[in-house]
């Protein structure tokens, strides 16, 4: 271990089993604030010091504290985006993936934009008039970045037109000894809601697809991928591993 | 901690929080908030400092959940982490001093001596003074001169103690 290191290790023990001084602690917050080396040193060194847990006798809190937890976590969705797995990745990143995918479908599509429209990504699923006519915002597309642990990412484009949903994976591949099921997270229900079981896309490398009959609320809803044995989880909810959420978001 | 259903009961839990499910919020507080309270209370005495860092914890369990996204275990020591940090954050703005005649019979309550056999393995390896310091600077908060009376070391050695009490722990977790 380097003296650094050491150093580091010192300063969060000592801070974290309340001996810090005032200027410990101020050295503590900024690292905390900045240096996801030391931020990951903390973890570990709270997940050695938890066994003391056992100490701690069990006591039920007063009641009416589960309200005001609730109450401060709507009052901070009003203000800010809650941060999920995709919000921590680099928001370029997902913005060039996006574009890439888009890119992509779009000329697997053989969709030529129309002139008119200035937003390349606005165009790549085209829509049935008369559908649009009855309800235009259910009838254009939508796209949900979905990120995993490390950079894999999958893209979700919805073609209501088809009722679609195509899965664009990058740096992952659909697994060989289980299936990825799709989940709608809308706020108000009681749990997640299964959209269906991806299969892998006819004539496509790293692309899954299902078919889908429901419409998705745009900069509400949540998408979440979860591994499940063959056929799709055998309960109401997932049973396996979460291994991608995101939002969805219109085109 | 938890007895092994709690436990697979929060693991079923987490996941749905980690869907963004605000409804299980309710059961994760169910499951787990005694547990955070008990450790918020040996550190912290007002009343209103006790109830927000628990409102704190769960807030900042919320809006920290991705972290747990796709992981099955090690649910309670995240959560007492962020505890820990929230009680101490409160502990500075609490008007309720410590009593110190209590705090100083609390570090190793008997009936919790009596659970001993069912210790994690990482406490069972510390020997007395170890589990005093360690366990009266983790969860009550006891200042270090009154360690180092206690213990008959020296003030400014506490912080090297305590790393090597860590460093115990963290052997005896692999």
């Amino acid at each position: 271990m380097s003296a650094e290191s050491h150093k580091l290790e010192l300063l969060a023990t000592t801070c974290l089993t309340g001996h810090g001084t005032d200027a410990q602690k101020a050295e503590f917050d900024g690292l905390w604030g900045n240096d996801a080396a030391f931020r990951d040193l903390v973890g570990e060194i709270e997940v050695w010091l938890a066994p003391l847990g056992v100490l701690a006798e069990e006591v039920t809190p007063p009641a009416g504290l589960f309200d005001e937890i609730m109450r401060q976590i709507d009052a901070d969705g009003a203000r800010v985006e809650p941060p999920a797995i995709a919000d921590d990745l680099n928001v370029w990143r997902i913005a060039a993936i996006v574009a890439a995918v888009v890119a992509v479908v779009a000329a697997g599509l053989n969709f030529v934009p129309r002139p008119a429209k200035a937003v390349a990504a606005a165009p790549v699923i085209t829509t049935a008039a008369s559908r649009a006519a009855l309800e235009p915002d259910a009838a254009r597309g939508q796209v949900a970045v979905l990120a995993g642990e490390d950079a894999p990412v999958v893209v979700i484009l919805h073609d209501p037109e088809a009722n679609k949903v195509r899965a664009t994976l990058s740096n992952v591949n659909l697994p060989e000894d289980g299936v990825w099921q799709l989940w709608l997270v809308r706020e108000g229900t009681e749990g997640p809601e299964s959209l269906g079981v991806f299969e892998t896309r006819p004539g496509t490398v790293g692309q899954g697809e299902l078919a889908l009959d429901h419409d998705l609320i745009p900069d509400s809803d949540r998408l979440a991928i979860s591994l499940e044995p063959a056929g799709g989880s055998p309960e109401a909810g997932p049973t396996g591993q979460l291994i991608f959420t995101g939002r969805v978001r219109g085109l | 901690m938890l007895d092994e259903h709690a436990n697979w009961r929060l693991t079923r839990v987490m996941r749905r929080v980690c869907a963004h499910e605000k409804a299980a919020m309710k059961d994760f507080y169910e499951v787990t908030s005694p547990l955070v309270f008990g450790a918020i209370i040996r550190l912290v005495h007002g009343a209103e400092s006790r109830a927000e860092a628990l409102v704190a914890t769960y807030r900042e369990a919320w809006h920290a959940r991705g972290d747990r996204a796709g992981q099955s275990t090690g649910h309670v020591e995240w959560l007492l982490g962020i505890a820990h940090r929230e009680a101490l954050r409160a502990r500075e703005s609490d008007t309720v001093p410590a009593l110190p005649g209590r705090i100083r019979n609390q570090p190793v309550a008997d009936s919790v001596r009596l659970k001993r056999s069912a210790w994690p393995d990482g406490l069972k390896r510390l020997d007395e003074s170890e589990l005093t310091l360690i366990a009266s600077s983790y969860l009550d908060g006891r200042p270090a001169s009154d360690l180092a009376t206690q213990l008959g070391i020296v003030e400014t050695d506490i912080p090297k103690k305590l790393v090597a009490v860590v460093r115990k722990l963290q052997a005896a977790r692999g």
